[in-house]
């Protein structure tokens, strides 16, 4: 386009330009300044001299990173735990969202209520709830062991329990939101088919998969590309409050967002933690675009670019 | 500007209509409204890259125009406190009152909680937020790390000038120890500059139980003493602890350079020690017959361990005279006795100091200030203690009665400044000062003294070091976990991470160090 096309374009589109204004700038704020930062991996940063004036270290800051198995660890659990969440999440909530469209609409709005409550709570707040109950002294979990005779068990110091209970308390937390998107998914299915399946005899069961399921592949097709977006972005709050960021289950809790948020925090080494920060945004950069290039190859319309 | 057409309109209608509206645009606002997001666009670039230009160009340090005290200045104090003060404020404003009098300055107090104090001072010191004096030391933001970083400014050729009543209070000692590579960065505080580990006992559980303190020379010495209170005080920790008590003072190891006392071929310890194998078995059967507080491993403050009252023992790796009143007031309000199990080590005035924020745009003021406070009487004890009359009453010649409960209660008269001119709380030893100023001088020296061993070439192994311990040492030094199994775990990551190197390192540098100064 020439300039002066250019120029048509924008003044004919401003209203629009004007309404994504926000957004852009929050993503350029946001996203695109901070970008320049990644030089400070390659340096080693003081403050007294800034990030230009710093000298150049090459990979030296990444050396700590692979030189331990950490790498490996908190790659492996950050994969891990994301597919794991989507798969789960995705599930469940469409398990209760197919639910809540069967049962009766009395208690509805209750039951939304209730499920999407745990969404909005802080996982501060969340990490009080589960200490509550894995509290080594005054938990519930070792009170009912205690009470049915077995051994108490130490939650927070046995690395083997943590996959299992992070999923739990993943779930418990999202699982409202999700569900209330499948919802509503499933209100905007066109209710002749229903009617056209009842007369020709489906029962409930044959209705859900049948009708219910199919129309709603693409939505669910969309969220899961959605968050293979994110799978290299762990839940920062979820493994370190609900962990209490406790030494002893690091090998099954940690992700590189707990990492790095260490690595910066106990170290003070900006350049150190940089450098994970660097690795993880390539790897995901990495991930992302392989996801979208697999999409593709099954269905072009699906893909995101 | 927007023109919405009703359905009824002809697409006809609807073209002419938008052409009008787009011709509109550009002739009248169109070009302006370019204008107006170019320059705010340009605007805000200008803000993002200019809030982090002193980031990215480095700031060098703040030359203000008069050093003298004409222009009234804000100065920012970073120090860490055991808990949060309700009265803060009004102290703050007496301190004020004092300051600005003397020094046409006012201060902002910024205490923050001893747990966090590292991180958040990291994370500020990496943000390069203005602040003009950091209290630091080795044991917690470490001095030499953040003096290498260039958080701290040095101040040898401003303290003659404007604090020569500091630089006169202290001895050499202590402001050498605040020096790194010939440049002054550590302000010190006078305070015990030698370490003592030792138990503290509650004195009623002491008494009730007839505990000879005198016959308790090494930490084994307690065990019957804690199976005593485990049988007799249901409700009560025998020992609690957060870290557990390895120290390598205990065992006869240097404490500056892990290499046994007097041994002559100076041979560098690795990190995991017979000695340290020991204590994590003596530690681990306390644990398993309940004698420790089975949430030690997650505690993250070492008061944690005691704060309640409820521990009859617990280890002071210190001991300095006078904590007695301190563990008391900290301690639920019992009386507790110091066992004293290692003769008096000096490990010099690095436990804690002030120093000058590089950040700081009144370097001049700020140690005028620092030279007020550890000079003038009134307002260090304002700092300790608060507001005579409302959080402390005086009695008895240099004797006062704290209330902690009335709104600022510090403990940490280290923190400040010079010890020597505080007011003694009651039950403290009437020759508490006498007794630190006689321990110091005293103190067994290291025979590494002057050694500082410089991890820069190790740093990727010191980090991976670092998480290994994170990882496993608090669980096994508090014996929650079994060393039997966990220990050749704990030494096989160590050696993954490094550990060895970082041991070589030192042995090479030590031996460096030895020969320059004839001892090798």
């Amino acid at each position: 386009m020439r300039r002066n096309q250019v120029s048509r374009f924008i003044g004919r589109n401003i209203e629009l330009f004007t309404f994504s204004l926000p957004a852009v700038i929050y993503i350029f704020v946001m996203a695109y300044v901070p970008m320049f930062g990644a030089v400070i991996a390659f340096k080693n940063y003081e403050y007294d001299k800034g990030i230009l004036g710093s000298d150049w270290v090459g990979f030296q800051n990444f050396e700590f990173l692979f030189k331990s198995e950490n790498a490996f660890r908190i790659t492996r659990n950050t994969i891990l735990y994301n597919v794991s969440y989507m798969l789960m999440t995705t599930i469940f909530a469409l398990l209760v969202a197919i639910l809540l469209h069967e049962i009766s609409k009395k208690w509805l709005k209750l039951y939304q209520t209730a499920m999407i409550l745990p969404f909005f709570l802080s996982w501060v707040v969340v990490s009080y709830i589960t200490m509550a109950f894995l509290d080594h002294q005054n938990g519930f979990l070792n009170g009912w062991l205690t009470a049915l005779g077995f051994e108490k068990v130490q939650w927070y110091f046995d690395a083997h329990v943590w996959p299992y209970i992070l999923n739990v308390v993943h779930l418990w937390k999202s699982i409202g939101f999700s569900a209330l998107v499948y919802f509503a998914g499933i209100l905007g299915i066109d209710a002749e088919l229903y009617e056209a399946a009842r007369i020709d005899g489906a029962r409930r069961w044959q209705m859900i998969w049948n009708v219910t399921i199919p129309q709603l592949t693409p939505l669910i097709i969309i969220l899961l590309i959605l968050s293979i977006g994110n799978m290299f972005r762990g839940d920062f709050g979820l493994h370190y409050f609900i962990p209490n960021n406790n030494g002893m289950t690091y090998s099954t809790t940690d992700i590189i967002d707990t990492y790095i948020y260490r690595a910066l925090s106990t170290l003070g080494d900006v350049s150190m933690a940089s450098a994970v920060g660097l690795y993880q945004s390539f790897v995901g950069f990495v991930l992302v675009v392989a996801a979208n290039f697999t999409v593709r190859k099954i269905n072009e319309e699906n893909s995101l670019f | 500007m927007a023109k919405w057409h009703g359905s009824g309109a002809s697409v006809q209608d609807r073209k002419r209509a938008s052409k009008r509206s787009a011709l509109a645009a550009r002739a009248s606002t169109g070009a302006t409204t370019r204008r107006i997001l170019l320059a705010a666009f340009g605007m805000l670039t200008a803000a993002v890259l200019g809030g982090c230009s002193s980031a990215l160009f480095g700031s060098d340090m703040e030359e203000s125009g008069e050093p003298g005290t004409a222009k009234p200045v804000e100065l920012v104090w970073y120090y860490p406190e055991y808990e949060a003060n309700a009265d803060l404020e009004q102290v703050n404003e007496a301190v004020n009152r004092i300051v600005k009098a003397k020094l046409n300055a006012t201060v902002r107090l910024m205490p923050i909680e001893f747990g966090s104090y590292e991180q958040k001072m990291n994370t500020l010191a990496a943000s390069n937020e203005p602040a003009d004096i950091i209290w630091t030391s080795n044991w917690l933001f470490s001095w030499t790390d953040n003096a290498k970083r260039g958080v701290f400014r040095p101040v040898q050729e401003l303290l003659p000038e404007f604090a020569p009543r500091l630089l006169a209070s202290l001895p050499d000692r202590f402001w050498n120890d605040g020096k790194l590579n010939g440049n002054q960065y550590g302000i010190p505080s006078y305070q015990i500059a030698a370490m003592r580990p030792s138990l503290v006992i509650q004195k009623r559980f002491a008494d009730k139980y007839g505990l000879d303190a005198g016959s308790i020379r090494k930490i084994e010495d307690i065990e019957p003493f804690l199976k005593l209170i485990k049988e007799g005080e249901p409700g009560i920790v025998p020992f609690g602890t957060t870290r557990g008590f390895y120290m390598n003072t205990l065992y006869g190891i240097d404490w500056r350079v892990p290499v046994y006392l007097d041994d002559p071929s100076h041979t560098v310890l690795p990190d995991v020690t017979e000695e340290m194998k020991s204590n994590f078995e003596l530690v681990r059967s306390w644990y398993v017959k309940g004698y420790i507080n089975e949430d030690a491993a997650t505690l993250r403050e070492a008061s944690d361990a005691y704060s309640k009252g409820n521990a009859a023992v617990w280890f002071d790796p210190t001991g300095k005279p006078g904590s007695e009143a301190e563990f008391k007031t900290m301690g639920g309000g019992y009386d507790v006795q110091l066992v004293p199990l290692v003769a008096p080590y000096f490990t010099g005035a690095v436990s804690s100091m002030n120093a000058i924020s590089r950040t700081s745009k009144n370097p001049e003021r700020a140690l005028m200030f620092l030279e007020l406070v550890n000079t003038d009487k009134e307002l260090y004890n304002l700092l300790v203690y608060g507001i005579e009359g409302k959080h402390y009453v005086k009695t008895v010649g240099n004797f006062i009665r704290l209330d902690p409960d009335a709104g600022y209660y510090t403990n940490t008269d280290w923190v400040f400044g010079d010890i020597r001119n505080e007011y003694l709380p009651e039950g403290s030893p009437a020759d508490k000062l006498e007794q630190t100023v006689r321990i110091n001088e005293e103190a067994r020296l290291s025979s590494y003294a002057g050694f500082e061993f410089d991890g820069e070439s190790v740093k990727a192994e010191l980090a991976n070091v670092r998480a290994v311990n994170e990882e496993y040492y608090g669980a096994l030094a508090t014996g929650t976990v079994d060393p039997d199994e966990y220990l050749p775990i704990y030494e096989e990551q160590l050696k993954k991470a490094g550990s060895d190197v970082i041991v070589a390192e030192k042995q090479r540098q030590l031996n460096e160090w030895l020969a320059s100064q004839g001892l090798k």
